[in-house]
């Protein structure tokens, strides 16, 4: 029984570690209090304790069934006088239950409910957790699960019959089973991935609404206090994730993710004081137009953009953009929980209508320049963006000191930001201010952060008479070599100005002088950003993974199917082929693929026929029709035309009878050949047939000079005998005889 | 001619290939998991939560794998069944099922048996034996009490062998039983679901009755027929002759004092007694209702009157209202005649020897007697006649 010991004791380690998995999924969804953490890691050890003792028996049932109307109890009064909520009870309940139902089993009953309580853990998970952790847990679980059910059955199967054991048909634990069950659940693992991106996303959230814990980025509420950009400068948490569809950029330093604009400013604290509501802009096949806005000149380079959420409907773009539209692809749903559209508010600001908290995904079609021959700006900025606090007299000296000689917004603009830049310091490790942060920066500690200097450019330029805004959002991004995306970190956000201009409308200036690079470590950097880029796939591809995505999907499966000669024929759709991948590279991989396959199945189909020279008319068609398809197959990729496709298969296929027709011996020719096998090895053994020698004389000589062979030799001898001389040669009885013949032939090779 | 036989050939083939005969039973395990599959679609569905699409993948993943794996582990796997040479009922009896796996992969957990039978002849006639086959989608049914008729395990069937598996056959009525098809199934590799295939293999067996003590009949017998010296050499108790020990005969016959007084081993004889022969005539009828369960008792008591006679060396012979056995000895000769108490059922009308005048009448043979077994009766034995 020594097998079944070991057989229980991988049982027993797999179903802790399969029990283990969803407590520790719940726990990186932050949903298991500490207490409740350690109290379970320490069960787990005591269980297996209490079940290897046997101290388990029927009559505890009391105890446990009290236990379990107590942890009930008291969550309900949680729910109802704590903030406790009813999924974070339901989660307390199930890691309850796993530690009730570890110390009280007793029979393959009781382990199949431990089965079923650790899947009820997983799929609470699923309301908790959606990060990356979920991923990797998931595809431990699986692999693990398939292990453990299966090693469950076998165990079963065992117990259920003892006499097996008595028997010595024990089950064995061996390499080559273990090997089948990894390789069963890696089967498996793969079966589910294909499940879920072929399993049609109908889902429309009637019962649950779709979020996901939001990256909390301080400047994106209405009102913003100086001050805060600052305290995030070092946190590397990706806000949002760029792809460059039409390749990567050379320089991604300059781009000003323009998110919020703020107008009044009250001495510490900016704020939005237009109304929210805008506009829709104008919805073409789902492209929002950007270009009057932006005074575009034209469409250039495509981003595609994951935006984490951000507890604020904003969408981050560069100016000048050409258009911008939701999602991945040119299909834009009308329903669902990623339905929506974009609007702009009073500000310029862009925000998306999607009631979903899960991130968004856009597509943001970068301008190739200001088009200056575009008309004026017809609306002129409203009063707001000349809004100033009370200034002291040495701010209004300093600004008009600033703007001496200058005439233009423009100028005006330049100088300040020219005087900024050149005569104070950037910096986050500001010293206290008084109650007038921009007075102090500008006349006692000169330093600050982007802040600091957005601020007072536009209290200088307000003062000077130009409409001017502050606007926040995120500058550069830091380039990911692992994914090749560009990850625009929290601690790239960035205040700056924006200033009106009569003729171009609202133009950007940064009087912030370059900072010092953030503190890396490289091995930590590499690190991190296989991280996030294992985490941008996960999202991309899992977590946002809908409709659109799988019809995307579907699209570039049906491009990679489709024959070249159509593909040829079609013109590229510029929107629709965003991010499809080439189908050039899975088109070859297919057509070899298939290929290959299509030859195994033809040599196994024929194999025994070829070897034994007997191949019929039905080897003969099964091969031409295995070799028919094949070409069938590689000129439905490769576009041929139908002629030349059926003079290439029909030359093929004329090629193929000849070779089986060669290999179309009698079965007595192919038994002759097996006589002859024995004699060219015979010979070189030194043992060579006379001229006047007959098959049975020689072989009876052969035995007399092999006698450790004489018995097998001899009944060869018979066997060919009856064979080459007698009724028609049985198929089957030819391969026995070819059988014997190499067997005799290897023995003469090792002699 | 040829075309057309490789033409039903290939149709024969397509068929088997395309409509395998395959049952498909949910255990408890398989049950719980399509549930959970479905509540968890529905979830999925609902919510669009992609994570609740993954699980949900995983678990029509099992399911895909059980269903491909069992199929793989019983297709082409060949049986063949050994019948016990002897079954009673109600005794489990050895048999063996010969199972062999072509295939070029070991199948694993392999089970082969016969679930049900089909009474044709006997008190059981027409009815089923064994648990009913319950489809998969009746979720809501339990696991059938009822046993297989006959089950055999093998944990691992390697590629390309034969096993001969033991298997318990065990019906539980006495009768003549049809045995329609085999099935060969698996419940691997997660025991989710059972997969069976059927292969044909059409049988018949009988079931013979089992035995009970019947001493107060044989007493009866002994007491009217007694036991007579033939005056013969052979096998009995009483003193026949001595004579000289022969090399190779039972030491234990020598007659030591003889031996001693003459100085050369001699050997004790005995005198054979007579081979009495005896014919049970099985009365199966009865003006009055017979409860079915004091003929059963009827008959495993004349099982046990034959056995005891046989015992004692008597010849046996047998008749009843369908067949006519003629005495005689042997192991053979005893379950000819239990093949065919196997078969009687009580009737309300009278047999050709109802009477027990006519028993007399077609006694066998100028030495043989003739006896009734009013069966429904229990206490049948009734009367005699010496011919």
């Amino acid at each position: 029984m020594r097998e079944l010991d070991r057989l229980n004791k991988v049982f027993e380690f797999s179903l802790y570690a399969l029990l283990l998995l969803p407590f520790l999924t719940i726990a990186f969804g932050g949903a298991v209090p500490p207490a409740m953490g350690v109290l379970f890691a320490a069960a787990l050890p005591a269980s297996w304790w209490f079940h290897r003792r046997g101290l388990a028996h029927a009559g505890q049932a009391r105890w446990w069934n009290a236990i379990v109307v107590l942890f009930l109890l008291v969550t309900a009064w949680q729910l109802v006088l704590t903030e406790l909520s009813a999924l974070e009870g339901g989660i307390r309940f199930v890691l309850v239950l796993i530690v009730i139902k570890l110390f009280s089993r007793l029979s393959e009953r009781d382990e199949l409910q431990l089965f079923a309580l650790s899947f009820l853990g997983l799929a609470a998970a699923t309301t908790v957790n959606e990060d990356l952790t979920f991923g990797l847990l998931f595809a431990v679980y699986v692999v693990l699960g398939t292990f453990t059910l299966a090693v469950f059955h076998l165990r079963s199967e065992l117990t259920a019959r003892p006499r097996l054991a008595l028997r010595g048909e024990q089950p064995s634990l061996n390499r080559g089973y273990i090997a089948v069950l990894v390789g069963m659940a890696s089967l498996i693992l793969a079966a589910s991935l294909s499940i879920f991106f072929v399993f049609p996303r109908i889902g429309l959230g009637f019962f649950a609404p779709q979020e996901r814990s939001g990256v909390s980025v301080t400047g994106f509420s209405d009102n913003v206090e100086l001050g805060g950009h600052g305290a995030i400068r070092d946190n590397p948490e990706v806000v949002m994730r760029v792809e460059f569809l039409d390749g990567p950029p050379s320089n991604t330093s300059s781009f000003y993710w323009r998110t919020l604009s703020f107008d009044e400013y009250d001495g510490r604290r900016w704020a939005r004081t237009l109304p929210e509501r805008g506009r829709a802009l104008r919805l073409d096949d789902g492209v929002s137009d950007l270009s009057r806005v932006h005074r575009s000149a034209g469409p250039g380079d495509r981003l595609q953009i994951y935006l984490e959420p951000l507890g604020k409907d904003v969408l981050p773009v560069i100016r000048p953009s050409h258009s911008v539209r939701i999602g991945v692809t040119q299909y834009v749903l009308k329903w669902g929980p990623r339905a929506g559209y974009v609007r702009r508010d009073w500000y310029d600001d862009l925000h998306h209508t999607i009631d979903s908290a899960v991130g968004i995904a856009y597509i943001l079609t970068l301008s190739t320049g200001f088009d200056e021959d575009a008309e004026p700006p017809s609306r002129e900025p409203s009063r707001e963006f000349l809004q100033l606090p009370e200034l002291t007299p040495r701010v209004r000296n300093l600004a008009a000191q600033m703007t001496r000689g200058a005439t233009t917004n423009g100028e005006k603009a330049e100088a300040i930001t020219n005087a900024l830049r050149s005569q104070y310091t950037y910096t986050t490790d500001l010293p206290a201010v008084g109650d007038d942060p921009v007075d102090a920066f500008l006349f006692e500690t000169r330093r600050g952060h982007c802040e600091y200097f957005a601020t007072a450019t536009v209290l200088l330029l307000r003062e000077s008479g130009v409409p001017t805004r502050l606007v926040n959002g995120f500058l550069g991004g830091k380039w990911n070599d692992v994914g090749g995306y560009l990850a625009v970190r929290q601690g790239d956000a960035h205040s700056w100005a924006e200033y009106w201009d009569p003729v171009r409308g609202w133009l950007q200036i940064d009087a912030t002088p370059a900072s010092d690079q953030l503190p890396t470590n490289s091995a930590l950097e590499a690190g991190r950003a296989m991280w996030d880029t294992m985490r941008l796939r996960w999202m991309k591809w899992v977590i946002e993974y809908d409709l659109n995505a799988q019809i995307e999907v579907f699209r570039n499966i049906a491009a990679v199917l489709q024959p070249r000669g159509l593909m040829a024929g079609q013109e590229r759709d510029e929107d629709a082929a965003v991010e499809a991948p080439d189908p050039a590279d899975w088109r070859r991989a297919l057509l070899i693929g298939g290929l290959a396959t299509l030859l195994f199945f033809a040599y196994r189909r024929t194999r025994r026929r070829l070897r034994r020279h007997d191949a019929t008319w039905r080897t003969t068609a099964t091969a031409v029709t295995f070799v028919g398809t094949g070409t069938a197959w590689s000129g439905w990729f490769a576009g041929t035309d139908p002629q030349q496709l059926a003079l290439g298969g029909g030359v093929v296929a004329l090629g193929v009878v000849a070779a089986l027709v060669r290999h179309s011996r009698t079965h007595e020719a192919s038994v002759a050949d097996v006589f002859e096998l024995i004699e060219r090895h015979a010979a070189k053994v030194g043992v060579k047939r006379e001229a006047d020698e007959g098959p049975s004389t020689f072989l009876l000589r052969l035995a007399d000079l092999q006698p450790d062979q004489r018995d097998a030799i001899e009944r060869f001898r018979r066997r060919y005998l009856a064979a080459r001389f007698g009724a028609a040669v049985d198929p089957e009885e030819a391969d026995r005889l070819r059988a014997a013949a190499h067997r005799i032939t290897e023995r003469l090779r090792s002699n | 001619m040829s075309a057309t036989s490789h033409k039903q050939s290939m149709r024969e083939r397509v068929r088997a290939w395309t409509k395998p005969p395959r049952e498909l039973v949910m255990t408890s395990s398989g049950k719980f998991l399509c549930l959970l599959t479905l509540g968890v679609g529905f979830g999925a569905v609902n919510t669009g939560n992609n994570l609740l699409f993954l699980l949900l993948g995983m678990l029509l993943s099992l399911i895909l794998a059980s269903g491909v794996l069992s199929e793989a582990v019983v297709r082409d796997v060949t049986a063949k069944r050994r019948l016990p040479p002897r079954l009673v009922a109600g005794v489990g009896t050895l048999g063996a099922y010969q199972v062999a796996n072509p295939k070029r992969f070991a199948s694993l957990s392999i089970d082969v048996g016969d679930r049900n039978v089909l009474a044709v002849a006997g008190p059981a006639a027409g009815r089923h034996f064994g648990p009913p086959v319950i489809p998969w989608w009746k979720v809501w049914r339990g696991k059938p009490d009822a046993e297989s008729v006959a089950n055999a395990y093998a944990l691992r069937l390697d590629r390309d062998t034969e096993a001969s598996l033991d298997a318990r056959f065990s019906i539980p009525i006495r009768g003549r039983y049809h045995l329609e098809t085999m099935r060969i199934s698996t419940r691997f590799p997660f025991g989710l679901f059972e997969k069976s295939r059927r292969v044909d293999s059409p049988a018949e067996v009988t079931v013979l009755p089992a035995g009970i003590e019947a001493s107060d009949w044989v007493a009866t017998i002994f007491g009217r027929f007694g036991e007579v010296a033939t005056n013969r050499r052979g096998a009995g108790e009483e003193f026949y002759g001595l004579r000289d020990y022969r090399t190779g005969e039972d030491q234990r016959q020598i007659h030591w004092k003889s031996t001693a007084r003459r100085g050369a081993a001699v050997i004790r004889e005995t005198e054979a007694l007579t081979q009495r022969e005896v014919e049970i005539a099985f009365c199966d009828w009865s003006a009055r209702p017979i409860l079915p369960a004091d003929f059963e008792r009827g008959v495993s008591k004349t099982v046990g009157l034959i056995s005891a006679l046989s015992g004692k060396g008597w010849r046996v012979g047998l008749r009843t209202r369908d067949d006519v056995i003629a005495p005689g000895t042997g192991a053979g000769h005893v379950d000819r005649m239990l093949a065919a108490l196997a078969v009687v059922v009580p009737h309300t009308t009278a047999t050709v020897f109802d009477d027990i005048a006519d028993l007399a009448r077609i006694a066998v043979g100028p030495s043989a007697t003739v006896s009734a077994v009013r069966a429904e009766v229990g206490l049948a034995f009734e009367d005699s006649a010496d011919a």
